[in-house]
């Protein structure tokens, strides 16, 4: 939210001091594909803003320490995610506003309901959780990529290359979900007592 | 209906471990009686996606009329019946799984489609633009359908049903063509000038 944060973010994504913005091109009056893009980034800051929220509960709710772990580092990134979205808005010269996104708030509160449906400290508790998180990665993993297309159709290269960061962090997490998932959860799901 | 069950005769119940995973989650001692649990929330998920299907065939329509370009219509309509098959193998799902055919809302699925509505309350009919917001929405659906199934293939893998995970992959496969599909015609897009 901060304006020193946004500005470390972006010394950190490239060393040098030399920061486009575009508003000599995007400024005053806006193209229809260019306020379909921002409208579709107000969605997705809302979303990262609303993730931020909930994974704490996912964390808690978490049975194995793996699980725990997983969550707490991608909460970490997705602090750094509304960052980098908040960068974006700066380059487009414009203010960053959230605006609900249905999708996500539908998504999360899915998981919530797992977290209701199953019983804390069992291995079937957890495989609900990581599919529930997994929905939430690929949502966001195919809103990613779906706006870094679009800012490179619009000639935005370094709006551009912010999203494909994000979208590279968030396809390592459904990686790591997966390989949990994978490795112990489903087996040990598989062999408890109700 | 008959077509899908003939599927568990085909499918193989061998015990003989094949890799490290699978020998872990077949072991049949365990699968009988001690999975109830994750039983339960397999045919929550169950219900959850035959809501999202159903609820699916009734939005696909909309974005068939709402889209300009006619190839766009046509891979929509297309889906449409496509997804009107899932359906029914889900309903088989069920019937294998001797749990009565319940759909239970699915927040996530209703949420995309709003998305969607969005989507086309905010573009205007014929544009360019429009249709790029078509295809970004039904790529959202798509890939919330693969993970969904996905997911649901690896736990009926868990639990030893082969049968269901067979089911599950035929519903895969199909979301993921369309997802490529959409996918392709995202970037053919894009070589042309934005309305």
């Amino acid at each position: 939210m901060t304006q020193s944060s946004t500005k470390q973010a972006s010394n950190k994504m490239k060393g040098n001091g030399t920061k486009n913005t575009y508003t000599s091109g995007i400024g005053a009056k806006d193209s229809m594909l260019q306020s379909f893009f921002s409208d579709e980034l107000k969605d997705i800051y809302w979303a990262e803003k609303h993730i931020v929220k909930a994974l704490p509960k996912m964390m808690r709710a978490a049975t194995s320490a793996e699980l725990q772990k997983a969550f707490e580092t991608h909460l970490q990134q997705s602090k750094t995610h509304v960052t980098r979205l908040e960068q974006a808005f700066e380059l487009l010269g414009k203010k960053a506003v959230a605006k609900k996104c249905d999708a996500m708030e539908g998504i999360v509160k899915e998981g919530e309901g797992i977290i209701e449906e199953t019983e804390k400290g069992t291995a079937t508790r957890d495989v609900g959780l990581i599919l529930a998180a997994q929905k939430v990665e690929h949502y966001e993993i195919s809103t990613y990529g779906g706006l870094a297309q679009l800012a490179t159709t619009l000639g935005l290269n370094d709006v551009s290359d912010l999203l494909k960061q994000t979208l590279e962090e968030e396809k390592k997490t459904d990686e790591l979900l997966t390989q949990i998932a994978e490795a112990d959860v489903n087996y040990e799901a598989s062999t408890e007592e109700e | 209906m008959a077509k899908f069950t003939s599927k568990k005769a085909v499918s193989k119940t061998s015990s003989k471990p094949e890799d490290k995973k699978t020998s872990k989650s077949f072991d049949p001692q365990f699968a009988t009686d001690a999975d109830s649990s994750l039983q339960d929330l397999f045919v929550s998920e169950l219900k959850d996606t035959y809501w999202a299907e159903n609820h699916l065939v009734q939005a696909i329509p909309k974005m068939v009329n709402a889209a300009g370009a006619a190839d766009l219509k046509q891979a929509l309509a297309d889906h449409l019946e496509v997804t009107k098959n899932h359906v029914l193998r889900l309903e088989n799902i069920f019937e294998l799984l001797n749990e009565k055919i319940i759909a239970k809302k699915c927040d996530a699925c209703e949420g995309l489609t709003i998305s969607g509505e969005h989507v086309i309350e905010n573009t205007i009919t014929g544009t360019q633009v429009r249709d790029m917001g078509i295809i970004m929405s039904a790529l959202k659906v798509e890939n919330f359908e693969i993970t969904t199934y996905k997911g649901l293939i690896q736990v009926a893998t868990s639990l030893d049903r082969k049968d269901v995970a067979n089911l599950l992959q035929q519903n895969l496969d199909e979301e993921i063509e369309a997802s490529n599909m959409l996918t392709g015609m995202s970037q053919s897009g894009t070589d042309k000038q934005p309305a």
